[in-house]
This record gives C-alpha cells, sequence and structure tokens, in this order.
C-alpha cells in the first residue's frame, strides 16, 4: 500500500507523460463508454461524462498505481478540468511541489 | 388524505395542490400539477399502445422530471414499472428487457443510442419516447383495475451467482415502505430531499416516494466531486439527503468546501446499501453537527428492514439498529431458531414489505421467502424473508452485520454477483479460469477483484480490462486483474472463494 505522502520516499520523480499515461489507461480500461475518443492532455475530466463514482476509482486507481494520495483541499474542479490538469496535480503532488 | 391502494394513489388529489414545487432539476422547476399532468399524459399514451393490466414497462431514461413521472404513469395505466439504471451496458439493458418481457420501453434518444442496437431484434418491443415533449391533450387512460396486491415494480438486483434478478413489488409493498420510512424519518410537506440515488434501486426510489407522498420537494442532482454535492445541499437549502458509503466518503474526505459551508436546513442524512466506517461516521458527526444521522440496512427482496435512531449513532455506530415500524426482524441459527443475543444468526424479516419474489424465479424465490420458521403456517405463520445476510442481536435488541453467507460482493451500494463478472471476463478470452472477490476498500466498501489463470500466452490484461469495461457497468469493472498458476480448490473441486480472499485480506 502506499504510504500516502510519500515525501520522503525513495521513488524517482514522476514525469507528465508517465501520470498521463497512467489517467489514459484508467480511462480506456476503468470508465469506458464515457471514453471511445483518442485521450490526449486536452481531453476534459469533469464535463466528459464521468460520474462521482468514476472519478472516485480514478482517484483509487492513481493511489495504487503512482503512490500519490489526492489530498482533500485539492479536490477542487480545477484540478479534475482536462486529463492535462490532473496529471500536472499528480506530478506537483508526487515530487512535492 | 383518503385511503390508498395503489401506487399513483400517492398523487391523489395532488391536483388541488397544483403550484406546489414538486420536482427540481437544475435549473427547472416543476409544480404537483405539471406532476399530474405528464403522469395523465403518459399513462394516456400508454393505454393506447395497448398496455394493459400487469403488462411490464421499462423505463431507461436518465434521473429527470419524465422519469419521476413514468413511475406514476405506469402505475396510473394499469402496468408493472421496471427502471432500468442508466449506468448500465447496453447486455445489461436487454438482460432486463428480455427477462421481464417488457412490452413498452420509454426512453429517449440520447440514451438509445448508447444502447448500440443491442435491442434492435426484440420485435415486440415498443420503444414510446419519453422526452418530455408529448402532447397533454391526449387520449386518457381508463381507470386502473389492479388492487394493492398486484404487481406494481420490478427492480433489479443482484445475488451471488447469475444475472441479475427481478425482485418484484406489489403496490402494497410500495406505499408501506413509502408510510414506514417516512414515519420514522419524520418527512413532512416543507422538506426538500435531495435525490442523488438512482430510482432503479429500491432505496433511491423511496426519496421519490416518500417526497410525493408529503407533497414535498424532490431535487434531482447529479455530481462528479464533493464539492458539488456541498453546493446542491447549500443552494436548493435542502432538508434530507440520502446516500450510500460512497458519498459519505466523499463528503468527509474529498469535499474541501463542506467544512467551510453552514448547512443549517439539512435536518437529516440517512445511509444504506452498505455499512459507513465507524470513522467516517464521526467525522460526518463533526462536519454536521446538528443534522440527525440515520443508519439504515435494507435488502431489495424485503425494501427496507431496519434503522439505528440518530440517537444511538455515538454510542453503537458499527450497529444497524433495530426493525423499522411494522416489521419484525431477528436472526435465525442455521438448525430454524431464533438465535441468542451474541449468537450469530441469519437477518429474517418480515412485515408488509416482504416482496413478491423473483419474476419468473420460483426456485431462487423459495430460497429467499419462506414459510416463518418460528411459527407454522397452520397456526399463523406467514412468509417471510430471508437475507442472506448473518447478523447477531445484543442484550438491548440491537443487531449488527456479520457476514454475507455467500460472495456476493457490494461496492460503492451495488450487488454485485461475481459470476456476472467473471463470465464477462472468460468471454474476454485468454484466460483459463478466474475467480472474482471483493476486497476491503475504505472508499468503496468492497473493491472488485479477479484472480486469474492465464490461458497459456501471457495474457494481456489491460485489453481483457477494456473489453470488461465495454461491457460492464463502471462498478462492476475489476479494479485489477492477479495472474496466479492456479486457483485454490476446496476439497469437492470447487473454486475456493474463502481461501481467495483469506489470503488477500
Amino acid at each position: 500500500m502506499p504510504d500516502g505522502q510519500g515525501s520522503v520516499s525513495a521513488e524517482p520523480a514522476l514525469s507528465e507523460a508517465v501520470a498521463f499515461q497512467a489517467i489514459k489507461t484508467f480511462l480506456e480500461t476503468g470508465a469506458a463508454g464515457a471514453f471511445a475518443k483518442p485521450i490526449d492532455m486536452n481531453t476534459p475530466l469533469l464535463g466528459s461524462g464521468l460520474d462521482s463514482l468514476s472519478i472516485l476509482q480514478l482517484m483509487i486507481f492513481l493511489g495504487e498505481q503512482l503512490h500519490v494520495e489526492i489530498e482533500e483541499p485539492d479536490f477542487v474542479e480545477e484540478n479534475f478540468a482536462t486529463v492535462g490538469t490532473l496529471a500536472t496535480y499528480v506530478v506537483a503532488k508526487r515530487n512535492g511541489r | 388524505m383518503s385511503s390508498l391502494m395503489l401506487l399513483h394513489d400517492l398523487l391523489q388529489d395532488a391536483r388541488l395542490l397544483g403550484g406546489r414545487e414538486a420536482i427540481v432539476h437544475g435549473e427547472r422547476s416543476h409544480t404537483y400539477g405539471d406532476l399530474v399532468r405528464a403522469v395523465e399524459a403518459l399513462a394516456g399514451r400508454l393505454a393506447a399502445a395497448g398496455i394493459e393490466r400487469g403488462d411490464r414497462v421499462a423505463i431507461y431514461l436518465p434521473k429527470s422530471f419524465e422519469e419521476c413521472a413514468a413511475i406514476f404513469a405506469i402505475s396510473r395505466a394499469d402496468a408493472v414499472f421496471v427502471p432500468v439504471n442508466p449506468s448500465l451496458k447496453p447486455a445489461q439493458v436487454r438482460h432486463i428487457l428480455v427477462d421481464c418481457g417488457a412490452r413498452v420501453l420509454l426512453s429517449s434518444a440520447p440514451m438509445l443510442s448508447k444502447l448500440e442496437g443491442a435491442l434492435d431484434d426484440l420485435g415486440d418491443l415498443q420503444i414510446l419516447p419519453c422526452d418530455g415533449d408529448g402532447a397533454e391533450d391526449g387520449p386518457t387512460a381508463p381507470a386502473a383495475k389492479a388492487i394493492g396486491e398486484d404487481l406494481a415494480a420490478i427492480l433489479y438486483t443482484s445475488g451471488s451467482t447469475g444475472r441479475p434478478k427481478g425482485v418484484m413489488l406489489s403496490h402494497r409493498n410500495l406505499l408501506a415502505g413509502t408510510r414506514i420510512v417516512r414515519t420514522y424519518l419524520g418527512i413532512g410537506p416543507d422538506e426538500r430531499i435531495l435525490s442523488v440515488l438512482p430510482f432503479s434501486f429500491d432505496y433511491g426510489l423511496n426519496q421519490l416516494l416518500t417526497a410525493v407522498e408529503q407533497r414535498a420537494a424532490l431535487v434531482l442532482c447529479e455530481f462528479r466531486i464533493g464539492d458539488e454535492l456541498v453546493r446542491a445541499l447549500s443552494r436548493h437549502r435542502i432538508t434530507g439527503l440520502a446516500g450510500v458509503p460512497t458519498i459519505w466518503a466523499l463528503l468527509t474526505r474529498a469535499a474541501p468546501t463542506l467544512a467551510r459551508t453552514p448547512l443549517p436546513r439539512l435536518r437529516y442524512v440517512t445511509n444504506s446499501g452498505g455499512a459507513v466506517p465507524t470513522a467516517t461516521v464521526k467525522r460526518l458527526r463533526q462536519l454536521l453537527p446538528d443534522t440527525r444521522i440515520f443508519l439504515m440496512y435494507g435488502l431489495t427482496e424485503a425494501f427496507r428492514s431496519t434503522f439505528l435512531p440518530p440517537e444511538e449513532v455515538d454510542r453503537r455506530p458499527s450497529s444497524i439498529g433495530k426493525a423499522i415500524p411494522e416489521c419484525e426482524v431477528f436472526p435465525v441459527t442455521a438448525d430454524g431458531r431464533r438465535a441468542r443475543p451474541g449468537e450469530p444468526g441469519i437477518l429474517v424479516h418480515r412485515g408488509p414489505t416482504v416482496s413478491l419474489g423473483y419474476w419468473n424465479r420460483p426456485e431462487d424465490t423459495a430460497r429467499v421467502l419462506r414459510p416463518n420458521p418460528l411459527l407454522p403456517g397452520g397456526r399463523g405463520g406467514d412468509i417471510v424473508c430471508w437475507s442472506g445476510d448473518l447478523v447477531v442481536q445484543d442484550e438491548e435488541g440491537y443487531l449488527t452485520f456479520v457476514a454475507r453467507d455467500d460472495g456476493m460482493i457490494k461496492s460503492s451500494g451495488y450487488r454485485i454477483s461475481p459470476s456476472e463478472v467473471e463470465e464477462v471476463l472468460m468471454a474476454a478470452g485468454g484466460l483459463r479460469e478466474v475467480a472474482v472477490i471483493g476486497l476491503p476498500d475504505e472508499w468503496i466498501g468492497q473493491k472488485v477483484h479477479a484472480v486469474a489463470v492465464a490461458d497459456g500466452a501471457p495474457a494481456d490484461i489491460p485489453a481483457i480490462l477494456r473489453e470488461a469495461a465495454s461491457k460492464l457497468p463502471v462498478y462492476m469493472v475489476p479494479k485489477a486483474i492477479e495472474l496466479v498458476g492456479a486457483l485454490p480448490t476446496t476439497p469437492n473441486g470447487k473454486v475456493d472463494y474463502k481461501r481467495l480472499l483469506a489470503e488477500r485480506t
């Protein structure tokens, strides 16, 4: 299990490409149907048909795959606007912005 | 209100309160007058389409005023409503329509386009558009001939095996559930109830029925992140919110605005569809100190069963409470006697919400609806509902959930049949064997986890998951497929699910 914040862990820095790939994998395999279209950094997340349960599943998935736990104050619409904004957030969070 | 016998009797004389707000959805607000007119118009269209007493009419619509009206209109047209969860995928929608033998499907063009032609070969199924554009001056449906014992609804739900089964509810079941829940929640005409759960779920349906019974307002809401839910609670001056454990996880851990948004009107919240972790209950009490929290337990087969009174929540946050009004609930041991305090037993429910069993499945029905084990039929014994949930009762009569006596998974408030997920994974190809279990998860209760044996060549796990996600709604898709060399088996050669679970928890 991830140890939550992981700020001083020995894990290598996360790149935006890896974060993007993880989100893309989730959208393609975890919540398909909403995502028949090609996914890029500008693909909207909120407003794409994802419901609260899908967003929650995405969060659990990122926690397990990237060892990033989204902190409560960061559950704001800006961070979930597009695949890109979430990837940027996840990278900043894991690399201790 | 005079005596009620049929579901649409809940709208009796609602016309007299024509200007009163009934259903709110986003910027749209509909009065009781609007609701009665929409119900009459749609019932007339159903009658004109040839719908007769007892016919099944399915509803596949997003949460909307039209969906609310359809539920009452089908009752008004003497038929049986079958609400289909809008998050289901084409194959599951088709299963429900075929299984219940629906004669008419009420839907809309955007919803139908999601079905990818899955209904094209159902020649006997008429599809009627239900998008709010219907004329209101059409024919009037003849008076309903049904009586309270007649079937009013079929709600599809999963068990531990196979495809979803349709639980048959009579008009009396629905009216009893409405009356009972309204009584113990103290719901009155000034309530503004938020509806976030699907009406295909008995617990979600209850918000609509109790609101209409009391001429209260029901606010329909979709949300994606916790803050949107907080905003809806505040903006619509909500007095009552019914949720499942996932919603409390979101509100207590992923809704930063909740702590700084006063919600003085939020009189009560209710939980059902799985246990809320004690830590979440405590956090909810801190965030909503003036809101009463009702922890409830129910199964579709008996509509609703128990609740814990709010004043007991701090003392026994993991209890499911005691029987709802008008019902009796007690644990029964494997040898058929009432369990002693502290002794585990299967929760048995008797009372007016006990359903009529599963549509077209007499054997499954016989397993769930059984003669009262404590009183023979010849001595006045009734038919009771066997829940399949293992519980214990303490000296004071409070019940606590222990475990399921089968492999059924409960995730995000949904019941999931492992075999239904396994069937889809096997059909995706590349696996020789697969077993699906539910692993504990702090957000969603249990997460769906697959343990599989690859069929020769290395299995393409992402491809299998992709295929599963196209065939299953999001809550049923496994979070992971774990490959192993072989699945453990019991002495008689069946997959040992208990061991699979024990090895991973």
